[in-house]
């Protein structure tokens, strides 16, 4: 939506298909672009291979898994803040269900992702039922979940991170590579492509926007809003499982301590690439492009010899940034 | 007009970059010194603003001063494997000539460090080490559990035979150099008469978690009487405990941390003695290994470094004060 106020007078047919496509993201992808070429002239050898592009997807792939079911629930106007530990905990328990069978072969492994997943799912259904049915609000309901599902971590695993996991595993989705690009990524690149395609041109995912832009509204036209909204926060809980099984056969360990800020790095990314906080605005496209960010300024300021603090404080001021460009965008529609 | 304002924001964020870019420049002082057998060596540490890996860092730049080789600092913010890894790999990508790591996790620093050698890199690790260190030229640690060894003989001294129950606060399981802290100070503590030792818990790190423990251990130990702590914010978070619990007085903390703040803790008393490790010893060996390895000479594959105690009685003696953790390099 963010070329509403640019063509309002040009197009205003053409601008119904464009939020699909694109839509809030090409602000931010102009900067994601300026960061880029920035960091190629400053050091153009170091920065700009393959190999290091590739460590970058590497390292934003967990956050593009989990921002992919973030999107969804940040358009139906919810937030999920409970990601990181049901990362946490889905690996822990993928890894004791994966110890039990013997700790290695690809049955072990399989078992592991399914596991996983299923954990994930299981946290996100709770989150979607307090939501719903307890009608707590997301934010409380799933900063709960988050402090449960890091406890119970710990509870099964006495504290000692896992390290049991299948090499076959770790040799495949950990560091593996199919013609040369890492699995991380490129499971990352089809969640972001299905869940981008399931949101841009099906009815689930017109259905998820109109929860979020009037849930009244969604709900005198027939829409299910209680179980769609289910069904959205069990999609973000089985992503976080998803991640949390790819953490697991990247880093070799549960890493129970390591995903304490991912819940906030998730929102700062997806509300970056132009989801709306209010609900009912962003697209799949952003949300890729605003994970980019963080994870492109952390590997570029390194390697032009900052301290990678300075992330955080440039990754503040493009968060701000996106925030205050919804805001001009939505008061240009309201104006209308 | 709406749409310059949004120029103008896209305008603020890109500068904000710049501006990261720029400012912090300026603080980076990469001049090449003497010519010859000069050296890139980056160091990472595994966590930053942590006086501890400071002291490690002047160890090294001490050793890269003589032949001019430049010391790039990169420190992940937290001590964590997914905080610590991204940072290598940009690290790699500058393809310095050696990198010294004090890898976060045993196991899942291995691929991304033979990432490295596979590209020329030379590794020397410090401090922590891997499950598999063949990769490393060499690794330099500081014997901790040695260091356990001698905190409990102070803890046993400081009590004189007072009975009672000892914790030790640790940081998270799977860390080698605090589990082995803990297990030479579980060896040496069962020496101490009339103490009941009730093991280990962890902090995770957290000074809220480290005071929780020990509120909660003196509600369940009425004779609590010593808190070893393996690491500087479990001291603090005991410290912190004790204090709302009135309890200070009777509760001898050994701590493990010659930071600033720990110095000061036992200058007010709250903390009777700190292990001090050498850290400075430990960056000095591992620098000397590295430019060892890139000149071509023997290389001493495992280097260990001592430690002692503080107490108030020796604390300002040029001995101890020589290997207090500091980001102030010591002149030398």
């Amino acid at each position: 939506m963010s070329e509403v106020v640019a063509e309002t007078e040009a197009a205003p047919r053409a601008r119904r298909r464009r939020p699909a496509l694109l839509g809030s993201a090409t602000d931010i992808t102009a900067i994601l672009v300026v960061i880029v070429a920035l960091f190629s002239v400053l050091d153009f050898d170091a920065f700009f291979t393959t190999a290091n592009l590739t460590n970058i997807l590497i390292s934003a792939s967990l956050l593009v898994v989990m921002g992919v079911g973030a999107t969804y629930v940040l358009i139906t106007g919810g937030v999920d803040l409970s990601v990181g530990a049901v990362l946490v905990f889905s690996g822990v328990v993928a890894g004791e269900v994966m110890k039990a069978m013997g700790g290695q072969g690809w049955g072990a492994g399989i078992a592991g992702i399914a596991v996983s997943m299923a954990a994930g799912a299981a946290w996100g259904v709770v989150n979607g039922i307090v939501v719903t049915k307890l009608r707590v609000p997301p934010l409380i309901a799933t900063l709960g979940s988050f402090g449960a599902a890091q406890g119970l971590a710990q509870v099964i695993t006495n504290g000692n991170d896992l390290k049991d996991i299948p090499t076959e595993l770790v040799d495949t989705l950990g560091v593996g590579r199919v013609a040369g690009v890492p699995w991380l990524v490129v499971v990352a690149l089809l969640v972001a492509l299905v869940g981008g395609l399931v949101l841009a041109l099906t009815r689930y995912g017109r259905r998820t926007y109109a929860i979020g832009s009037n849930v009244e509204a969604a709900r005198r036209a027939g829409i299910a809003v209680d179980r769609h909204l289910i069904s959205v926060y069990a999609m973000a809980g089985l992503l976080a499982g998803v991640a949390g099984i790819m953490s697991y056969a990247q880093f070799g360990s549960t890493t129970l301590s390591g995903h304490s800020t991912d819940n906030l790095a998730v929102i700062a990314a997806v509300v970056i690439g132009g989801t709306s906080l209010f609900g009912g605005v962003g697209t799949m496209f952003g949300t890729l492009v605003g994970t980019m960010i963080p994870a492109v300024l952390a590997n570029g300021l390194v390697i032009v010899g900052l301290n990678s603090f300075w992330r955080d404080f440039a990754v503040g001021v493009v968060l701000v940034a996106a925030v205050y460009l919804d805001q001009l965008r939505r008061r240009a529609r309201t104006a209308r | 007009m709406r749409l310059s304002r949004r120029r103008r924001a896209i305008g603020g964020a890109a500068a904000a970059v710049v501006l990261a870019l720029t400012m912090a420049a300026c603080g980076d002082d990469t001049s090449d010194g003497a010519a010859g057998d000069s050296f890139d060596i980056a160091f990472i540490p595994g966590v930053a603003n942590d006086a501890y890996y400071g002291s490690v860092a002047c160890g090294i730049k001490a050793v890269a001063d003589k032949s001019g080789s430049t010391v790039d600092v990169q420190a992940p913010k937290s001590f964590s494997p997914t905080d610590q890894i991204p940072i290598l790999q940009a690290v790699i990508a500058k393809k310095p000539d050696v990198i010294i790591i004090a890898p976060t996790d045993s196991k899942a620093l291995y691929a991304p460090l033979k990432q490295a050698t596979s590209q020329g890199i030379k590794v020397v690790l410090v401090d922590t080490t891997l499950e598999d260190p063949s990769l490393a030229e060499a690794e330099v640690s500081s014997d901790n559990v040695e260091a356990g060894r001698v905190a409990a003989e102070k803890m046993a001294e400081l009590l004189g035979g007072r009975p009672g129950s000892v914790l030790t606060v640790n940081l998270s399981a799977g860390v080698t150099t605090t589990d082995d802290r803990e297990k030479g100070f579980a060896e040496g503590i069962k020496a101490a008469p009339g103490v009941t030792y009730l093991g280990q818990q962890f902090s995770n790190n957290s000074v809220q978690t480290a005071a929780s423990i020990v509120s909660a251990t003196l509600s369940a130990n009425a004779d609590l009487v010593g808190i070893f702590s393996t690491a500087a914010f479990n001291t603090e978070g005991a410290v912190a405990a004790l204090k709302s619990a009135n309890a200070a007085d009777r509760v001898t903390i050994v701590g493990f941390n010659a930071n600033p703040p720990g110095v000061k803790q036992i200058e007010d008393g709250t903390v009777a003695a700190q292990v001090v490790l050498k850290p400075y010893d430990e960056g000095v060996a591992a620098a000397e290994q590295a430019v060892n390895a890139l000149t071509g000479k023997p290389v001493t594959k495992q280097i260990s470094t001592g430690a002692l105690v503080a107490t108030k009685d020796n604390l300002q003696t040029p001995e101890v004060q020589k290997y207090l953790y500091s980001f102030d390099c010591p002149a030398s």
